[in-house]
């Protein structure tokens, strides 16, 4: 049973080329010829991206890898290797694994994630699903949200991996167009959107948060400054010392 | 690269959809599927629709489990319009495992084409990518709003699209600053070698114009009120009569765009007439009137995200109809409002005051014949925020007045809290609670009298209400609000005022 999921997990990688811009496809010691749609990417094949390359392969009936620029992958007789660049997979029902030279990384059924490999090191970002990062050091686990990077010996995985993602949506919307229809939508709905009706409403205005609603005043400001004018004073007057001349004086004068 | 895309569909030949049937076995109908849906993808990507359907559709019957061919079919569907071919597929895309945010976009989308706005925005909901984020800022979604607001900086396409959406959705609110949007849209496009780009925003750019009119909004309001002590009488002044009186308001408001400048006038009207006890309070039916005016300008390149305002206000208050003149204010002053996330915002003002008592000293046992015209100053922090159904602010302010009689002079500090909940779409619920805490005086030399040259009063006040929409823009209202001033005897009162009645806005 085990070797039968040992060899499902290891099938090697039946593909179809589905997208490619400025890229090679070559297989086993045939030299190198333009990747087109509808080319077969199986054992021994090697598709290498250029640098301003871009390309997408399916690889069974439901796993979907996009490559960047700068990237070449080889389908070894039972894995798909990484040999640099950067890929986004998108792992369908069936679980897929990716070697990076002596690190792989096995991506469970429904995961979609980045991985790059670069002279520093590997990267492994999971957007959905799960992925596991094993080098010689150990197994990681990477959950959405995550980032594992492995530089030298040394592995870790932590919070992170948007700007990758936001990266490699880019460079898709780059090569492949507005394919989902986003942009169309947008613009669309920028242009048709109208200004709405405004309304009048006592908690907006100029004193939002100003004393008649801090006070909580009946009548807002007017009947707050009412009960300012018309309430005790704080002292009696006998408490209130009389203060400078503070005196009228009366002056008349009389025809005599 | 459409160049590119069509050299590739041409290299590939017609689609070969017939293939599919003659497929005899699982593996062969597999693999034409892949042939297919590589064909199909590649006339997608060329824009050719048609051909595009013919061949997805094909590697779907070819091969019904695989959430790949669902997912293009559906953009295929999507792109010419198909909308509920589209949700079909792209709903048997995610049912078959498709979980990659980039399917639930496409959903979104198609939702939203079809006007189901609210289920798109669900769809999306937690999908922490960029596309998501503009997807739900063109739908108004304020987190959306928000989380893309940092684009604006980019001088990319990206920068572009997020201008655009953005400049739409303050321009529908009336914002002037939307036409600054729409104008770095423009600029970020053209940058970015976006040609459609650019013409969009300088169509968007002519409809804000258009829209950017002066408008006039009001509202009128009537109930009853009443009031356990109208004339606010100390407690030692018993026996005291509740009174029951006629409300009016009539709320005005204008604004206009000033170029970047946001500009509103306010003006309300209130009239008070008593009912009964009228030989007691007929001199307290209030005549009201409330001038306000505020200049705002954005500081940054989003209209809202920090905003310097600059406000005045007069109030004139007469009684038994221009008999009485009560009093008269005039403040005034600067306030900053900063953005801290989609819900949540700060502001501090800092206003001075200045009021006219005009002819109110009372007799020398209620009310101090000193005279109680002051200036003074507030600073005010606030802060706003939105919950779902909740709204509510809190704000703390530091308040001195310095009057013309010495008993007046006053220092102190206020802490009040406000939330309003609507449980559904018509009923508004609210309440709030203030405090009012000032030191009076110093009357005579505080260094010989010692605290008894000072009074310290305690205002607090509770309010609860229900604001219930009866028919589009009437209200029926029912509030409560409770002032109780706690002082020393004599000096504090308590009055409480129950108001029914109705508001119709335009």
């Amino acid at each position: 049973m085990i070797a039968l999921l040992a060899l499902l997990v290891l099938a090697p990688p039946e593909g179809t080329v589905r997208v490619a811009y400025a890229t090679t496809l070559a297989v086993d010691a045939t030299p190198a010829r333009t990747a087109r749609a509808g080319s077969r990417f199986s054992g021994g094949a090697q598709l290498t991206t250029e640098d301003d390359g871009y390309a997408e392969v399916q690889l069974g009936a439901d796993t979907r890898v996009r490559l960047s620029a700068s990237t070449r992958i080889f389908a070894r007789e039972r894995a798909l290797d990484l040999v640099s660049g950067r890929m986004w997979i998108q792992v369908g029902a069936r679980e897929r694994s990716v070697d990076i030279g002596s690190a792989r990384v096995r991506l469970e059924p429904r995961t979609s994630a980045i991985v790059e490999r670069a002279p520093t090191g590997v990267t492994v970002a999971v957007r959905v699903g799960r992925a596991f990062v094993a080098t010689l050091d150990g197994e990681l686990v990477v959950e959405p949200g995550m980032l594992a990077q492995s530089i030298g010996p040394r592995a870790a995985t932590r919070r992170g991996g948007a700007a990758l993602w936001n990266l490699v949506i880019r460079e898709a919307r780059d090569a492949l167009g507005d394919l989902g229809g986003l942009e169309r939508f947008l613009v669309e709905r920028a242009l048709r959107r109208r200004r709405s009706a405004r309304r009048a409403d006592a908690e907006d205005g100029p004193f939002a948060g100003y004393p008649e609603r801090v006070r909580g005043a009946n009548g807002g400001a007017a009947g707050l400054l009412l009960e300012e004018a018309i309430r005790p004073p704080p002292f009696f007057e006998d408490e209130v010392p009389p203060k400078g001349p503070n005196v009228r004086v009366d002056v008349g004068f009389t025809e005599e | 690269m459409i160049v590119a895309a069509l050299a590739l569909v041409s290299a590939i030949g017609a689609c070969p959809v017939e293939t599919s049937s003659a497929a005899v076995d699982g593996s062969r109908r597999i693999e034409d599927a892949s042939l297919l849906g590589a064909a199909g993808y590649a006339r997608l990507v060329a824009d050719d629709l048609d051909a595009a359907v013919d061949c997805l559709r094909g590697a779907r019957d070819a091969d019904p489990n695989s959430a790949i061919y669902a997912r293009d079919l559906a953009v295929a569907f999507l792109a010419k319009g198909a909308l509920v071919e589209a949700l079909a597929s792209i709903d048997a895309a995610l049912a078959l495992g498709d979980r990659d945010p980039e399917a639930l976009l496409i959903r979104a989308t198609i939702l939203a084409e079809l006007g189901r706005d609210i289920d798109a925005l669900e769809t999306i909901e937690g999908t922490d990518t960029w596309e998501a984020d503009l997807f739900g800022a063109a739908l108004a979604e304020r987190h959306a709003v928000r989380r893309a607001i940092p684009l604006l900086e980019e001088p990319t396409k990206r920068g572009a699209l997020a201008s655009l959406v953005l400049a739409s959705v303050e321009g529908a609110e009336g914002t002037p600053g939307a036409t600054r949007l729409a104008k770095l849209a423009a600029t970020r496009a053209a940058d970015a070698g976006a040609p459609s780009l650019v013409a969009a925003s300088q169509e968007l750019l002519r409809v804000l114009e258009t829209q950017n009119r002066p408008d006039l909004a009001l509202r009128l309001r009537t109930t009853f009120d009443h009031a356990t002590n109208p004339a606010f009488l100390a407690r030692g002044r018993e026996p005291r009569r509740a009174g029951l009186r006629l409300a009016f308001a009539a709320d005005g408001r204008f604004t206009a765009p000033l170029g970047p400048l946001a500009t509103l006038v306010e003006a309300r009207v209130d009239q008070h007439v008593y009912v009964v006890q009228r030989e007691t309070y007929d001199r307290l039916d209030i005549t009201a009137l409330r001038i306000s005016a505020a200049v705002q300008y954005p500081l940054s390149d989003h209209p809202s995200l920090a905003v310097l305002g600059v406000s005045a206000r007069f109030v004139d208050v007469f009684g038994d109809l221009f008999e009485t003149h009560y009093a008269t204010s005039i403040e005034g002053g600067p306030d900053l409002t900063l953005e801290l996330d989609a819900n949540l915002r700060i502001r501090l003002g800092v206003y001075g005051v200045a009021t006219d008592v005009v002819d109110t000293s009372p007799p020398d046992d209620v009310v101090s014949s000193l005279n109680r015209d002051h200036v003074g100053q507030r600073a005010v922090l606030s802060l706003f925020g939105e919950l779902d159904r909740f709204a509510g602010s809190v704000s703390v302010a530091f308040l001195h007045d310095d009057a013309l009689g010495d008993a007046f002079d006053a220092i102190g500090g206020e802490l009040a809290g406000r939330i309003v909940a609507y449980p559904t779409r018509d009923v508004q619920l609210f309440t709030g609670v203030g405090l009012t805490l000032r030191e009076f005086g110093a009357v005579g030399d505080l260094a010989v009298i010692g605290p008894a040259a000072t009074r310290t009063q305690l205002r607090i006040v509770a309010e609860l209400g229900v604001r219930v929409e009866l028919a589009k823009s009437l209200f029926l209202i029912l509030e409560d609000t409770w002032i109780d001033n706690q002082a020393r005897d004599g000096h504090e009162y308590v009055s409480n005022i129950v108001s029914v009645g109705a508001e119709v806005l335009f």
